[in-house]
């Protein structure tokens, strides 16, 4: 029966599949990758450098003659695990507290909303910047950053949830039945509430690997020789003046992609979990 | 009914009020928490000793209590004090009144170039649904949603500066060769034609064009679905039907009916655009070399040179909430249902 339902979603739902196997395979490259790599990521070349793509060098040598394939590989691992930290990180924390903050109400209610006004006046990318120069420059900086400012998101969505489930049946009967206000919250609310969010973090997810990159491209959080995809991107721009494209193209496109799946496959369970939204 | 509209008009700028007081609560946060001495940042130089130091500590009261001192921060931004940078030398103020413009100027053609792609084609992949061209704005949107403006940035360099040699070097807002125009507006393309500098006028314009195309890849995503949505909804609905029911031509129905009301949901999703749009600034000018306050944050930022770097901080949030009020007000304006359920 329930292989049989999975089949059925499969079959309706064949880009968001592919998304999803996408999104698996990427995971399995950031875990394995590193060991299966045929270059040291690090290592640098005086007589290999610039070679354009080859046999030898899948996606070429860079401007120190290091391994564009092996740094690619390599590279996945950081912005995965960035994105995914900082998204689990923002999720975890906005949800509890937009819970609690739309459970309670009352004055805590108040404070708390004023407070994720004001944090919503930021612009998302600013916002990361200046809270990068606060916490220093460094990978947990990035990904703390980046959790902060999504933390309204996830605060706003599960706050409007709760709020419009407070007087259903079955959260009555649980109060009723001698449940704690904890215990109402994330045994019978949260759980119920889940779905948008988890929409929200399959989107948040690919914005989390942009985010993480540009601040990289721009100077922040990740320092070279650090295999990531932004400071590839950074390293090669000069590069693209002068035709070295694969420098740049590489990991760009491994960015694009990644990014493009994530996105996909939030579209793909929206549609899955509320039909009518369908885009 | 006026007076109710009146208050209601009020009682929405009102609720700024809290949020611009917050955000200077933050910023004020933001220098004390940032790794250094705030008394460094004003002292007027990298040359100022330690009585210096000193004496603009003492100046700012950061010896008194944090209410005192949050009460001079008060004081010294309302007289456009940010302090100075260091890289610079010159005020703060300064150095943001000297880029502004050149930041201006990038985004509003970058706006306009955004806007003039994802209206046309949300109208189209609407009108023509589920045919080729709605395939293709669904691929369009979706990719530009995944690019990252820099990386697109990078690949219209490669085509258009180094294969086909059609686009200028991308540094800068002026070629190497050029005498700038005397400062007039501050906008390259307008001294240009001010001075009269018509050749000059096209080379400024083409310097534009690729970092303005890389900024309105982060805007066409959002406003090419919203559009295609909303145009979807007006066509459905009764008094679309109605109009053209009543034979009006396909045109009128299409322009002059369904549009400004398929418009109104592109105007709400307008801040997000905004938000986006401002950290692609950053990103692009960066990239671009472009001589704007992004660029100037973020090298700011980058050599540890704060005072710019709180102010940035402040001034872009604040125009921002100014901006998502104006929208809110123009989207009331247009729309009394809005806001109001």
């Amino acid at each position: 029966m329930r292989s049989d339902a999975l089949a059925f979603i499969v079959r309706r739902n064949v880009i968001t599949t592919v998304a999803a196997v996408l999104i698996v395979l990427l995971v399995v490259i950031a875990i394995v990758g590193p060991a299966l790599v045929p270059y040291d990521p690090l290592a640098t070349s005086a007589t290999e450098v610039l070679m354009p793509p080859s046999a030898r060098h899948w996606f070429g040598t860079d401007g120190l003659g290091r391994d564009i394939f092996s740094r690619v590989i390599v590279a996945a691992r950081l912005d995965i695990a960035i994105a995914v930290s900082a998204v689990a990180l923002s999720a975890v924390v906005g949800v509890s507290i937009g819970a609690v903050s739309g459970y309670v109400g009352g004055a805590l209610d108040r404070v708390l909303s004023r407070v994720v006004d004001v944090m919503m006046a930021f612009p998302l990318f600013v916002a990361a910047m200046a809270l990068v120069a606060v916490f220093g420059n460094s990978v947990k900086s990035i990904v703390l950053a980046t959790a902060i400012i999504n933390l309204p998101f996830y605060f706003r969505l599960i706050r409007a949830e709760i709020m419009a489930r407070r007087s259903i049946g079955y959260v009555e009967a649980a109060v009723i039945t001698g449940n704690s206000a904890t215990n109402v919250i994330f045994r019978f609310l949260v759980p119920n509430s889940l779905p948008p969010v988890i929409v929200q973090v399959s989107l948040n997810l690919g914005w989390a690997i942009l985010n993480a990159s540009g601040l990289a491209f721009i100077g922040l959080g990740v320092a070279p020789p650090t295999p990531e995809w932004g400071i590839m991107i950074q390293e090669g721009a000069a590069l693209m003046l002068s035709g070295e494209w694969w420098v740049v193209v590489f990991p760009g496109l491994a960015l694009v992609l990644s990014v493009f799946c994530f996105s996909l496959l939030g579209d793909g369970i929206r549609d899955v979990i509320d039909p009518r939204r369908r885009s | 009914m006026r007076h109710k509209g009146l208050r209601i008009l009020l009682a929405r700028i009102a609720t700024t009020i809290p949020i611009l007081f917050g955000v200077v609560v933050v910023t004020f946060a933001l220098i004390r928490s940032l790794p250094g001495d705030p008394a460094v940042y004003y002292a007027s130089g990298p040359g100022a000793g330690p009585a210096e130091i000193e004496a603009v500590r003492r100046q700012l009261g950061l010896d008194r209590s944090l209410v005192e001192q949050f009460w001079r921060y008060l004081v010294e931004l309302g007289s456009g004090r940010f302090g100075n940078s260091l890289q610079t030398g010159q005020p703060v103020l300064a150095d943001f009144a000297q880029r502004l413009p050149a930041t201006l100027e990038l985004a509003i053609l970058a706006f306009a170039m955004g806007v003039g792609t994802a209206i046309p084609l949300g109208i189209l992949a609407a009108v023509k649904r589920d045919g080729w061209i709605d395939q293709l704005c669904r691929v369009l949107s979706s990719t530009a949603a995944a690019m990252p403006g820099f990386f697109f940035g990078l690949i219209l360099i490669y085509f258009f500066y180094f294969l086909a040699g059609v686009a200028p070097e991308p540094i800068g807002r002026l070629p190497g060769w050029a005498l700038p125009p005397p400062v007039v507006t501050g906008f390259m393309t307008i001294d240009c034609l001010l001075a009269g500098d018509v050749e000059l006028f096209w080379a400024a314009l083409g310097k534009m064009i690729l970092p303005a195309a890389s900024m309105a890849i982060f805007a066409i995503a959002p406003l090419l679905r919203m559009m295609r949505g909303g145009m979807i909804d007006a066509l459905d609905s009764d008094y679309v039907t109605a109009s053209r029911a009543f034979g009006l031509s396909r045109t009128r129905v299409l322009l002059g009916y369904a549009l400004p009301n398929a418009l109104l949901p592109v105007l709400a999703t307008m801040g997000m655009v905004l938000s986006t749009m401002i950290g692609a600034n950053i990103m692009i000018e960066k990239l671009f070399a472009w001589p704007g306050i992004g660029a100037y944050a973020i090298n700011a930022l980058i050599g540890l040179d704060y005072a710019p770097v709180q102010a940035f901080v402040l001034i872009v949030a604040v125009l921002f909430v100014l901006m998502t009020l104006a929208i809110d007000l123009i989207s009331s304006a247009v729309d009394p249902r809005y806001g109001q359920g």
